[in-house]
């Protein structure tokens, strides 16, 4: 049994455009948590709702994706809904990294060429939390670029520092890079995501107590 | 709210509407049927299924009829239809060896295998207006359907599609070869599910000429002719006829699906000169051969555009900034009828606003100028007077 | 006989059909991941003319939702006839609400202008835009101009910059002067009046473009920094109303469209159809102003 015929309340027309404005918001100011509808679905591991959310909101016959060999139920769900092509992690226009601890692929994935820049894939990385506010034992970042007035904060748990290492050396030569999602999911808050483009600096500093 | 009339764009736009089918009517004549202009207006049927990137006679008819014979809107009305509709399947590639042949004709040879088969052609018909014609009615017709029965022998039928290409000479004699330039992107492109870039492979240009407008496709290839380049293809072969189409199920069994009519053309002419990135790699002169084809297809009869189109793919094939057909930007971009159509037409809307503008910056160029010569004038009455 | 049943149409919500949107709203995300620079997408043909408002409409109708107000404006005008044309065909495909209040609005698609009113961050500012490529009146080749954008390579829209400095004695030269947006491509406006142009950097709002003839999408995030081409000495200058009243209003600080009457006398009007309501009516909504550098 599938495990998106029992989410019977995901519509393709009228969540897809819910959640695609809820992604542009967020695209369009980094840094922002927006909030994805809780539909009621059941995601094979190592998805989380919002991950899959955003795969059903963007993904389709012509795109392709790439997702860690292991998680063959998830990449049937995703092959079987949205009909995008698995493809290695060099090729994919969407890059899926399950566990944010385990990022090598940003290290791979494309980052467009200066006359189609456009071409750098979207990556979407599944965290523990996120919060505008500080949580324990997770990393404050300091915004700044398009979309945001002065300077923006938000806290991650659940990715390392080397993650946004790897990230800043992805697109260090603007125009060309890398554009990301940070998902999470939990009982508390549902589905949330968070947009990191390529335009956008980020600092980074760990916290370690509630201050 | 609203100091401006606003209802009155929307009653404007109806009324508007209305005039349209007042024009219509007002003659009180008994309204076409589909099936009548799907059969009697059988060639502009065909362009617009051409020009409108969907092969469906009957929606062809009723477009024409809705714009009252409109080419562009007919072919318009189509796209707008087709972008509507899913893609289910998609064909196999058509093998036009199959064709049911209704006419083909090869100006290369005088006899070719299988032999010169005029068809159904007005070009040598003296272009004399023809009252008999207003006499016509099914009587008439069926009368005369009945004397062509008498004429065909339905043996021969089934030669119809056993036609050797002429193409077929030339690649025994290797005068041509079947290897393509090897540095050519073979890709299949999709034109209406992805922007094209330049350098356009070969595929999307043959897709984009296919959906050209006919008259714009011909000023292109009239040019390479006439002096704007320097090719006058010969049709090594032209045929008007039916293909099957046949597409692949989602379990993977071939499937015919009916025909689709279609005028094919191969423009003989000069092999291609060797692209720069071939010479460099001391490519030998395309394994030798000395000629190439440009490559014409088109849905339904339009042999106007079937030949422009292979002339203007041969064209495509060797730039030259010079003349405007050697340019796939030029030809591309400007032949494709339904954004030429909507963009030329564009200009009806109000443009108050940039041309404020633009008036604007004329108004203080004609002021800098006033000012200028009021400078000089002033200017020379003073020398005259220092000189007194 | 053809059966009445073929031409039977059930179009999709919004019309477009969700996979084409998907195309359309992933070629927007990377539209606004680097500002200003132009994304290729398919662009289907639509119901209505290229060249009037396909773009726009591609982008309106892969945003909607029936929880939308949408506003769509021509020239500044509600009442355009092609306005209320797009404005009827959104309404019925979307079902959603629709408005002249330009604050009301969460989609405005507007052709050649930016409302007065200052836009929220819950809108988006749609533009139509006729020919997307800033460099095609100096480069008419787009294999070349993408180099050109590739390599930042602007020298040749500076000297036509000059150029039309030393022509007329001003650096505007018509509507859709050329902007830098956030320091890194040189984009169009879309023919939208110098007047509005300021606006369009470190605004609240999302700005979109959308060229459906050129199949081409640009965006300009909110908050990002646009600047209008100009040099050191010779500044960017909006344009100038001075003694200028609107004759329905009586106010001025507003982009003013001319009206001849019958015997070729002129007088002004404010050229934004909402903003002149508003101000009639009172009180008069907020505005961003540019003064002009001496």
């Amino acid at each position: 049994m599938s495990a998106l015929a029992m989410a019977k309340s995901y519509d393709q027309i009228f969540d897809g455009q819910k959640h695609y404005r809820t992604l542009l918001q967020c695209t369009a100011r980094p840094g922002m948590i927006g909030q994805l509808d809780d539909v009621l679905m059941e995601v094979p591991a190592p998805l989380n709702r919002a991950t899959t959310l955003i795969a059903l909101t963007l993904m389709s016959a012509d795109s392709s994706f790439h997702l860690e060999q292991s998680a063959e139920q998830a990449m049937d769900l995703l092959c079987r809904e949205t009909l995008a092509k698995p493809a290695t992690a060099e090729q994919a226009d969407f890059v899926l990294i399950a566990d944010a601890r385990r990022f090598e692929e940003i290290d791979r994935a494309r980052t467009g060429n200066l006359a189609y820049p456009e071409q750098g894939a979207t990556l979407v990385v599944q965290v523990a939390a996120l919060s505008p506010a500080p949580m324990p034992d997770s990393l404050r970042l300091t915004l700044a670029g398009p979309g945001i007035e002065s300077e923006a904060a938000v806290f991650v748990s659940g990715a390392p520092v080397e993650l946004f290492e790897a990230l800043q050396k992805r697109n260090v030569e603007f125009p060309l890079g890398v554009d990301s999602f940070f998902t999470c999911d939990s009982l508390s808050a549902g589905p949330c995501v968070m947009a990191l483009p390529r335009t956008t600096r980020v600092k980074w500093e760990p916290v370690s107590e509630w201050s | 709210m609203g100091y401006v009339a606003v209802k009155g764009g929307q009653d404007a736009i109806e009324n508007a509407n209305r005039l349209v089918d007042y024009f219509r009517w007002k003659g009180k004549t008994e309204p076409i049927k589909v099936d009548q202009a799907r059969t009697q207006m059988r060639l502009a049927v065909d362009r617009a299924m051409g020009e409108g990137s969907l092969y469906a006679p009957a929606h062809a008819a009723l477009a024409l009829l809705q714009v009252e014979g409109d080419s562009f809107e007919a072919a318009f009305h189509l796209r707008a239809y087709r972008a509507t509709l899913e893609r289910r399947y998609f064909a196999e590639v058509l093998n036009t060896r199959e064709m049911f042949v209704h006419r083909r004709i090869s100006s290369t040879f005088r006899e070719i295998p299988g032999g010169q088969i005029l068809g159904p052609t007005r070009d040598y018909s003296f272009r004399l207006l023809n009252p008999a014609l207003l006499q016509a009615s099914l009587g008439s017709i069926e009368k005369f359907i009945e004397g062509l029965r008498d004429a065909i022998d339905p043996c021969k039928l089934h030669a119809m599609t056993t036609y050797k290409k002429v193409i077929d000479i030339f690649l025994n004699e290797g005068l041509m070869s079947r290897q393509g330039n090897p540095d050519e992107d073979r890709r299949v492109f999709d034109v209406t599910r992805e922007a094209i870039k330049f350098p356009v492979p070969r595929s999307a240009v043959l897709q984009m000429l296919a959906r050209s407008e006919t008259g714009a496709l011909m000023c292109m290839a009239y040019s390479t002719m006439r002096g704007f380049g320097e090719s006058h293809g010969t049709v090594g072969e032209l045929r008007v006829g039916e293909v099957p189409v046949r597409i692949v199920d989602r379990r993977g069994r071939t499937r015919y699906v009916g025909k689709i009519k279609v005028t094919e053309t191969e423009m003989v002419g000069g092999s291609m000169r060797r692209s720069p990135d071939a010479a460099r790699q001391g490519g030998k002169r395309s394994e030798g051969a000395a000629l190439s084809i440009g490559y014409g297809l088109c849905f339904g009869q339009n042999e106007t555009k079937g030949i422009c189109m292979g002339m203007v793919e041969s064209a495509l094939r060797s730039p030259n900034p010079d003349n405007p057909a050697n340019n796939q930007e030029f030809v591309l971009y400007h032949t494709e009828v339904i954004e030429a159509y909507g963009f030329t037409n564009h200009l009806k809307l109000p443009h108050y606003v940039t041309f404020q503008a633009g008036l604007e910056s004329a108004r203080r160029v004609a002021r800098l100028k006033q000012e200028r010569s009021k400078e000089v004038a002033v200017g020379a009455g003073a020398g005259e007077g220092g000189n007194d | 006989m053809i059966e009445n049943l073929r031409f039977q149409e059930s179009f999709n919500y919004a019309y477009i059909d969700e996979f084409t949107k998907k195309e359309i709203r992933r070629k927007t995300l990377k539209a606004v991941c680097i500002p200003g620079y132009q994304v290729p997408y398919a662009s289907p043909e639509m119901p209505i003319s290229r060249g009037w408002g396909t773009g726009g409409l591609h982008l309106t109708l892969s945003l909607v939702g029936p929880d939308d107000t949408v506003k769509v404006i021509d020239q500044g005008s509600d009442a355009s006839v092609n306005a209320c044309n797009l404005r009827l065909f959104i309404k019925e495909m979307a079902k959603c609400a629709v408005t002249f209040d330009t604050a009301a609005a969460t989609i405005i698609q507007s052709r050649h202008r930016v409302p007065e009113e200052i836009l929220t961050e819950k809108q988006i500012l749609v533009l139509q835009v006729p020919q997307p490529e800033v460099l095609r009146r100096v480069e008419r080749h787009e294999a070349k101009t993408r180099i050109m954008h590739a390599e930042a390579d602007y020298a040749k829209i500076w000297v036509t910059l000059y150029e039309a400095y030393v022509r007329s004695g001003t650096l505007r030269n018509g509507a859709g002067h050329p902007i830098l947006v956030n320091g890194r491509y040189v984009a169009t406006p879309s023919p939208i009046p110098s007047w509005d142009v300021p606006n369009l950097s470190m605004a609240r709002c999302l700005y979109l473009f959308g060229a459906g003839r050129e199949k081409r999408i640009h965006a300009i995030p909110p908050f990002t920094r646009v600047e209008p081409l100009e040099f050191d000495d010779i500044r960017f200058k909006v344009e100038e109303f001075i003694g200028v009243h609107c004759s329905a209003s009586g106010q001025d600080k507003a982009f003013m469209d001319q009206i001849y009457a019958e015997d070729f006398s002129r007088f002004w009007v404010i050229n934004d159809s909402n903003f002149l309501d508003k101000v009639r009516q009172g009180p008069r909504p907020s505005q961003r102003l540019f003064t002009n550098p001496e």
